[in-house]
């Protein structure tokens, strides 16, 4: 059992590390593509729509990346990960290995290129002396609000990409879900604009709650409310649990459907 | 017999594959309805450690099935297979290399498949290498590789992930006549010790290699025994 452990460990490592050594081959920049990518993101992001939206927030591009570099994340790793056990068809008829690392190690590739996001975007926050996240209380809201995304992202990539091997439809239904959780999520409007009595729908999205903990331990901005987020955090790890065991019972029969 | 000699146990297996016409689709599921096809009916075998079994049968009789049940990668639909070591296959040789990558870097993804640990595939890098006499390339990406060097690299990590079981296909065409040469000598030592499944259409090959022989037809075993008696029985149906 530890054994196994530790070869799946080992698996979910190559894998990842495959998935993003493989993406900067034959890049004469290589992994300089890792930072340029998220600061020219941002800046033209940055740029577009401050011009466009503003919700009279101050710094309105600092609130637009604490919500646009996770949300990336998000939104690529379940892109991605849904069709992956389709496509890595040929894997899965080679050997017995554990299926999850496919999808999982393309959630974690992304979650480190976020992890690189974050950390240029804490660099211009220190020097642009906006210390707001430094502070040790909002730094740890920080820290768990980015473990529950990971947790999510995980859980939920593990049920459409096991689910889109039975049901290829489920990957064009995700696509579609991608883009209007986009706008169901406060990402580009602060929660605050939605009135008292809708805000309670808004909180039926358990990625709303990790945006707006984004928003108060990094800018400051917006409410916290404590018990919504506990519920919230919750079913996140509930939908995690609900994933593993849902991909560990289908994956027995993936080769049988690819 | 006691479970301890024996390599491979399978009980009452069948397998049900639902046939598919098109691309599965959710409006498709919910309106038609599934035909049924049952690849493997009742198969019982013991294989012991250390036996040569040969397995053979015509397309579509179940082999590969029975093959990816023991390999772990599709379950049985009602059975039990219980496998006593290490399977490996020589079927898929090139699946799983990615490339963009090195060939070092693909030796331990597929090492790591394989189900070899890191450090076991760090110890036997050389050999690995060595054997697929690749030294000058290990460093370029895979898609420089030709068709038989990808071959020759997979292969070489099959049989170094030091399997108990081996699963041959007959296509062992990897590389040129001298390395084919070079994998077959690898193979008979495999003979002496390990336990090897051999899925062949060439008869003369399974009586050469496999003392015992199963004859698989429309997902039942229809006789298994002595390879000489298998395979006559085996003529006399097809002649």
């Amino acid at each position: 059992m530890k054994l196994e452990m530790k070869h799946f460990g080992e698996l979910l490592f190559a894998f990842t590390q495959k998935e993003i050594k493989a993406r900067y081959k034959n890049a004469v920049l290589g992994f300089l593509w890792m930072f340029l990518n998220p600061v020219i993101q941002m800046l033209v992001m940055g740029f577009v729509f401050s011009l466009i939206f503003r919700f009279g927030i101050k710094d309105y591009y600092l609130f637009l990346f604490t919500g646009l570099l996770p949300w990336n994340f998000f939104a690529l790793s379940l892109n991605k990960a849904t069709p992956s056990i389709v496509y890595e068809r040929s894997l899965i008829q080679k050997s017995s290995f554990p299926r999850e690392v496919i999808p999982l190690s393309i959630v974690l590739s992304n979650f480190f290129h976020l992890l690189i996001s974050l950390v240029l975007l804490l660099i211009f926050l220190g020097v642009t002396g906006k210390w707001q996240i430094f502070y040790p209380i909002n730094f740890l809201l920080f820290v768990i609000s980015l473990i529950f995304l990971l947790i999510f992202t995980a859980g939920f990539s593990l049920i459409t990409s096991s689910l889109n091997v039975f049901w290829r439809d489920v990957n064009f239904f995700t696509q579609a879900l991608v883009l209007i959780w986009f706008y169901a999520t406060p990402i580009l409007y602060p929660i605050l604009v939605i009135p008292d009595r809708l805000r309670t729908i808004f909180y039926l999205n358990p990625l709303s709650g990790i945006f707006v903990s984004f928003q108060k331990a990094i800018i400051n901005h917006g409410e916290f409310p404590f018990k919504i987020l506990l519920i919230q955090f919750l079913i996140i790890i509930f939908i995690f649990t609900f994933g593993i065991n849902l991909f560990k019972n289908r994956a027995k029969y993936f080769s049988d459907w690819l | 017999m006691s479970n301890q000699q024996l390599a491979i146990k399978i009980e009452n297996l069948s397998k049900k594959y639902i046939l598919h016409h098109e691309k599965p689709t959710l409006v498709e599921s919910f309106l038609k309805k599934k035909e049924e096809l049952w690849a493997l009916k009742n198969i019982n075998l013991e294989i012991k450690k250390g036996e040569k079994l040969g397995i053979i049968g015509p397309n579509g009789a179940g082999k590969s099935t029975l093959l990816k049940i023991i390999c772990g990668i599709t379950t049985p639909t009602t059975g039990t297979v219980n496998t006593n070591g290490r399977v490996a296959s020589l079927i898929e040789l090139t699946a799983g290399f990615h490339p963009d990558l090195t060939g070092e870097e693909n030796i331990y993804v597929n090492g790591l498949l394989l189900g070899m640990s890191r450090k076991e595939i760090k110890n036997k890098f050389k050999a690995i290498v060595n054997f697929s006499e690749l030294w000058h390339f290990i460093d370029s990406p895979f898609y420089t590789y030709s068709g038989g060097m990808m071959l020759r690299l997979g292969f070489s990590i099959a049989i170094h992930s030091d399997p108990d079981i081996l699963i041959v296909d007959e296509v062992l065409a990897a590389g040129d006549q001298a390395f084919q040469e070079k994998c077959q000598e690898r193979i008979k030592e495999f003979f002496k010790e390990k336990t090897i499944l051999f899925v062949s259409h060439n008869l003369r090959m399974i009586k050469l290699l496999c003392p015992k022989a199963i004859w698989l037809d429309k997902g039942r075993i229809r006789s298994s025994g002595e390879t000489k008696k298998v395979v006559k029985e085996y003529l006399a149906k097809y002649k």
